[in-house]
């Protein structure tokens, strides 16, 4: 009796200890469903068979994944070991403590799998956060300027340079209900910001100022916001309600001639299946504003997602391996081909011939990112509600319920509250 | 077995119930109160979570937005409420008596109820859609021109109003036409012997008896109309500006879109007792005992 007690404690010991062994090694991440979410998906069998670590992906909709990822990361259950997170969320999250910063993994822990010297310079700095690098970037894209070739061909019109011409070709276009001139993002909430702010930039107007104080409603920041109304009056007249879906949509249903908007469109909108307009588009810089020459403040429309390490997980050095493995030139560069993805990062893949012959516009796309300041909105902890309020308000200026000045002050003040409130300023 | 012990067994077997109620609803409850009295903002935590009393329900009740979110909130209860029950009620008093093919109406009406409303919000969003939208293509033939419908800040909360009037009116049809049927057939009767016109039964016979029911669908919709929150984020997320965003919308903005935590608690609070005053105000003057008549 007492042996075979004795046996079955040592059993099950035993087993404790080989499934303690085998839970170590386990990783899970969850992203946005996309493309590449998908061909990486599809990929990971190699790395489990090189590595021996389990990795398990959950995919979900852009809307809902920061929602479940800050609740998981606030209540500290490690759940999840990598998630993504855009660069503008990054502050909130570092802040918080939900990230690892990745420094010292990357001087002392780096796997055969690191190409940390291959992202592109900017999408890094756009995932630092006062100095510590917190995420690898995963996808990314920059504001191009998008036009329909054949259009301009027809009428003899030249690809406008600055924010001027701009105007007057979306004017020499607008043609209701066939033709439209332009289209942008003006959705009300956090979608416009990253590029209606990119306009009121190259006019010289900022966010916030070095103390962190909200500086909406300086006659630069205002002359930007009347610029994009004004602009927009050739864009087709539900536009205060587009996102970058309606925006490729209008585009690619040959309604609109110019759109400015992510280089990550270049995949989707050269493709034949997916768009009634492949070939006919052409690629440059969005215009210049009066401020500064493009070079020195380009309407850069940057982000980044970043994948991090939460700080809560217990499988640290495995997660890191991942997330090297993920974010390498190889596998980019295979998820490049096989999933219309031009949303890379790797400087490598994005030179390389096969990318600049499988896509066009790429040379401008390159430039673009070469002028992108990551810096052109505020890293901040508060970050999505200012966007909130920012881009409501603006959307309410094209719309026409708000009048310029008036919208800005309303911001300036509702910014100023929520800095308060988040200990960004002090009160 | 004796009294005492049969309560005994009773209370016990009751007591899981109980436990399980207890921690799903009010537990819940008393510490979203007691968050709404705190700046908790759960994705800043280095904030610490400090007590600030009454703070959030003042910051809340001096904001533009909050008062906004209030008024869409009731337009769009209001005007949603009174064409359901019309046309619910319309529905209901042509269906009460039986024709042929009856059933297969009733069938057909009541299809929009099972279809989830994100599904409904997301392909009406498409039918209104300025360019390649259905009801922009219906309403060319009556020469109107194409709208943009939710890009319009003065036709975007009328067209969600309408799709939440499609979804639910079988709703109210169907529960009004059920209380219909349950009226007994003794004062219809009556009333036809003593020479009442149509109107005057409906006037004074069919609508008295009905009280209870209207008022339970008046409930009913009243409290979901004030949580709609699927068909407004998916057709316009508020927008344009902000006249579609509701209260729901703003709050859910407020918790899980900006993590401001304890004002989201504040608003869920404020929206509670929004509610139950104006079920208290229905029940005292639409309801009364109807047997008491």
């Amino acid at each position: 009796m007492k042996r075979i007690s004795l046996l079955v404690i040592s059993f099950m010991l035993i087993s404790c200890l080989i499934s303690g062994i085998a839970l170590a090694e386990k990783v899970s991440i969850i992203t946005w469903e996309t493309a590449t979410a998908t061909a990486i998906k599809a990929l990971i069998p190699e790395f489990e068979k090189e590595t021996g670590i389990n990795v398990s992906m959950e995919m979900l909709p852009e809307s809902v994944l920061r929602e479940k990822v800050v609740l998981d990361l606030a209540s500290g259950t490690g759940a999840y070991d990598i998630f993504l997170v855009g660069n503008w969320v990054l502050a909130e999250y570092a802040e918080a403590g939900f990230l690892q910063p990745l420094d010292d993994l990357i001087a002392n822990n780096a796997s055969d799998y690191s190409s940390i010297d291959d992202f592109a310079a900017t999408y890094l700095d756009a995932l630092r956060y006062k100095g510590s690098l917190y995420a690898l970037p995963y996808y990314g894209h920059v504001g191009v300027l998008m036009y329909r070739k054949d259009w301009f061909e027809e009428k003899g019109i030249k690809v406008p340079q600055t924010t001027e011409e701009l105007l007057e070709t979306a004017k020499a276009f607008y043609d209701p209900p066939n033709r439209y001139g332009v289209a942008i993002r003006a959705k009300r909430g956090e979608d416009n910001p990253i590029i209606t702010t990119s306009f009121t930039w190259i006019y010289g107007g900022e966010w916030l100022n070095e103390e962190n104080y909200p500086t909406v409603n300086e006659p630069e920041f205002i002359e930007g916001v009347k610029y994009v109304r004004d602009l927009l009056k050739y864009a087709p007249p539900d536009v205060s309600r587009y996102d970058w879906v309606e925006v490729e949509n209008s585009f690619t249903s040959g309604k609109v001639a110019m759109i400015m908007d992510a280089s990550d469109f270049i995949g989707r909108i050269e493709n034949p299946e997916s768009s009634k307009i492949a070939g006919k588009i052409g690629y440059a810089l969005i215009p210049e504003g009066p401020f500064a020459p493009r070079e020195e403040r380009y309407a850069s429309h940057l982000f980044t997602a970043g994948m991090g390490i939460n700080a809560d997980s217990s499988n640290i050095d495995a997660a890191w391996k991942f997330l090297q493995w993920m974010s390498s030139t190889k596998i980019q560069l295979r998820t490049a081909m096989e999933g219309h993805n031009t949303g890379i990062t790797s400087v490598t893949v994005l030179e390389s011939e096969e990318f600049m012959n499988a896509y066009p516009g790429i040379d401008v796309m390159l430039k673009a990112l070469e002028y992108s300041n990551p810096n052109y909105m505020p890293h901040i902890s508060c970050y999505t509600e200012l966007c909130d309020i920012i881009g409501t308000h603006i959307s309410g200026v094209v719309a026409g319920t708000e009048e310029p000045e008036k919208a800005m002050e309303s911001a300036n003040t509702e910014m100023l509250k929520v800095l308060e409130k988040t200990g960004n300023i002090k009160k | 077995m004796n009294h005492l012990s049969e309560k005994r067994i009773f209370y016990v077997m009751f007591l899981p119930a109980i436990i399980v109620l207890v921690i799903i609803t009010l537990f819940p409850f008393i510490y979203a109160v007691f968050v709404s009295l705190t700046d908790m903002q759960i994705s800043r935590p280095q904030l610490g979570s400090p007590f600030i009393g009454l703070r959030n329900y003042l910051d809340l009740f001096t904001g533009y937005r909050f008062w906004n979110s209030f008024k869409v909130t009731f337009v769009f209860s209001f005007f949603a409420l009174l064409f359901e029950l019309l046309i619910g009620f319309g529905l209901a008093y042509l269906l009460k008596d039986e024709f042929r093919g009856r059933q297969i109406v009733i069938a057909l009406l009541i299809a929009p109820i099972v279809i989830p409303p994100i599904v409904s919000g997301l392909t009406w969003r498409f039918m209104y859609d300025a360019n390649i939208g259905f009801i922009n293509y219906l309403i060319g033939f009556f020469g109107v021109n194409a709208q943009a419908w939710l890009g319009n800040p003065s036709l975007a909360l009328p067209a969600i109003i309408i799709t939440d009037i499609w979804q639910w009116t079988p709703f109210v049809m169907l529960v009004i036409l059920s209380g219909i049927q349950a009226i007994p057939i003794e004062p219809f009767e009556a009333a036809r012997i003593d020479g009442a016109s149509n109107w005057q039964i409906l006037k004074y016979i069919m609508l008295p008896m009905l009280k209870s029911v209207v008022l339970v669908v008046l409930l009913l919709r009243t409290i979901e109309l004030f949580r709609t929150f699927d068909t407004i984020y998916i057709m316009t997320e508020g927008g344009p500006g902000v006249v579609t965003e509701a209260m729901s919308i703003h709050s859910y903005l407020q918790g899980f879109q900006f993590f401001n935590t304890g004002k989201a608690s504040a608003f869920a609070m404020i929206m509670l007792v929004t509610i139950i005053f104006i079920c208290q105000l229905y029940v005292k003057y639409g309801g009364g005992n109807p047997d008491a008549e």
